[in-house]
């Protein structure tokens, strides 16, 4: 059986779910918006028995983990303020275990959880250098001197978060962070001399962004006309939904492919999305990975149909179980 | 919860264009009477929950 975890409001994951129903194979979604019962994960010193939403480990040919994680807290213990905190953090120890488990186990576990929560990009940089991608000049700093340093020596400078966009709930209110942004002189003048750590990168004079999405080492690539369009001149995230940014499939040099497939093989991702940059120099610049990335508009904008694709892969596995 | 002119100082530099959204965008609008559904955190200080003492106001 293929199982799948997602969300109900995925639409990739019901037209790959279409696809699934077509090649008529026994398949089992999983979505973070409802609660998953573990009937048994039972460690002996023999054996291991598992059993998840009453579906056995022996019946799991392939797992595809397209977005969130299995949900296992009763929804009357999601508002408990520190005890919420506490028991979330429970339970994503053991979704981390149970993916290892099912990683191990099956060998064919597409996607992570664990994958998109450690997201770190500074890693994610160094990985991209070291196998032979070009990369925005990076600063990390809490110093200003450095900052300002950093700011003099380029015409322009970004900043993005760390890890994670800035989203912290209250009542009534959420306080959201702005994306990716160029740096002021003003705001460099509004810091201390010491402050909280801050990333900060060369703005690549940027000819087209790239949004490849891959899986099970293809890549899909697309190539993202923002350059023009002030709202998304720094990054295409900052979305314009009135005008979108014009899209179409690109193709990279072999060169640059076989980079980015040795840097996902370093990563171990399976799937993702990976953001690049082509300069009005002709270089391509590596941004970011993300482990859990939208293709949808990939697929639709340059009739990709990987929808079908991963489709495919995951009845090929199941038919040859 | 409160972040003042201090503290705006010291958090990283992405919290400078960080913005806040009610959870109701239509209430929000009518009752600060404004055309977008947030408002840039050093310039506006607006909520009832977040204060930003006298920063940039």
């Amino acid at each position: 059986m293929i199982v799948i975890i997602s969300s109900k409001f995925d639409t990739s994951t019901d037209e790959v779910v279409e696809w699934l129903c077509y090649y008529n194979v026994k398949f089992r979604r999983f979505n973070f918006e409802e609660i998953t019962n573990l009937e048994n994960f039972y460690l002996t010193n023999d054996d291991v028995v598992f059993q998840l939403g009453n579906i056995n480990l022996s019946d799991i040919s392939v797992i595809w983990h397209r977005r969130a994680r299995l949900n296992m807290l009763p929804q009357s213990l999601r508002k408990m303020g520190g005890i919420t905190d506490y028991l979330q953090k429970e339970e994503d120890s053991l979704i981390k275990s149970i993916e290892y488990f099912l990683s191990e186990f099956t060998g064919q576990y597409i996607g992570s959880f664990h994958n998109e929560v450690e997201n770190f990009k500074i890693n994610h940089l160094l990985i991209a250098k070291k196998n032979g991608l070009d990369i925005p000049e990076t600063l990390i700093t809490t110093d200003k001197k450095s900052l300002m340093h950093f700011f003099n020596l380029f015409p322009s400078i970004i900043t993005k978060d760390l890890r994670y966009p800035l989203s912290v709930e209250y009542d009534e209110y959420k306080l959201l962070s702005d994306g990716t942004f160029r740096i002021t002189l003003d705001m460099i003048n509004n810091l201390n001399d010491k402050f909280s750590p801050t990333l900060v990168q060369h703005e690549i004079n940027k000819e087209y962004e790239i949004r490849i999405f891959f899986f099970m080492k293809k890549l899909f690539s697309m190539a993202i006309f923002s350059q023009s369009d002030t709202q998304t001149e720094v990054d295409y995230r900052n979305y314009n939904s009135e005008k979108p940014n014009r899209n179409v499939p690109v193709v990279l040099p072999k060169e640059i492919e076989v980079k980015i497939l040795k840097f996902i093989t370093e990563l171990k991702l399976k799937t993702g999305s990976i953001d690049l940059i082509y300069s009005k120099c002709g270089k391509y610049y590596f941004l970011e990975v993300n482990p859990m990335g939208q293709f949808d508009w990939v697929s639709k904008n340059c009739n990709y149909n990987i929808e079908k694709k991963i489709a495919q892969h995951l009845v090929k596995i199941e038919n040859e179980n | 919860m409160k972040i003042n002119k201090n503290l705006i100082k010291l958090l990283p530099i992405t919290f400078q264009k960080a913005h806040i959204e009610n959870k109701n965008n239509f209430e929000y609008e009518e009752k600060y009477n404004v055309n977008k559904n947030y408002h840039r955190l050093i310039n506006k200080p607006i909520s009832k929950m977040i204060c930003f003492d006298n920063y940039e106001k």
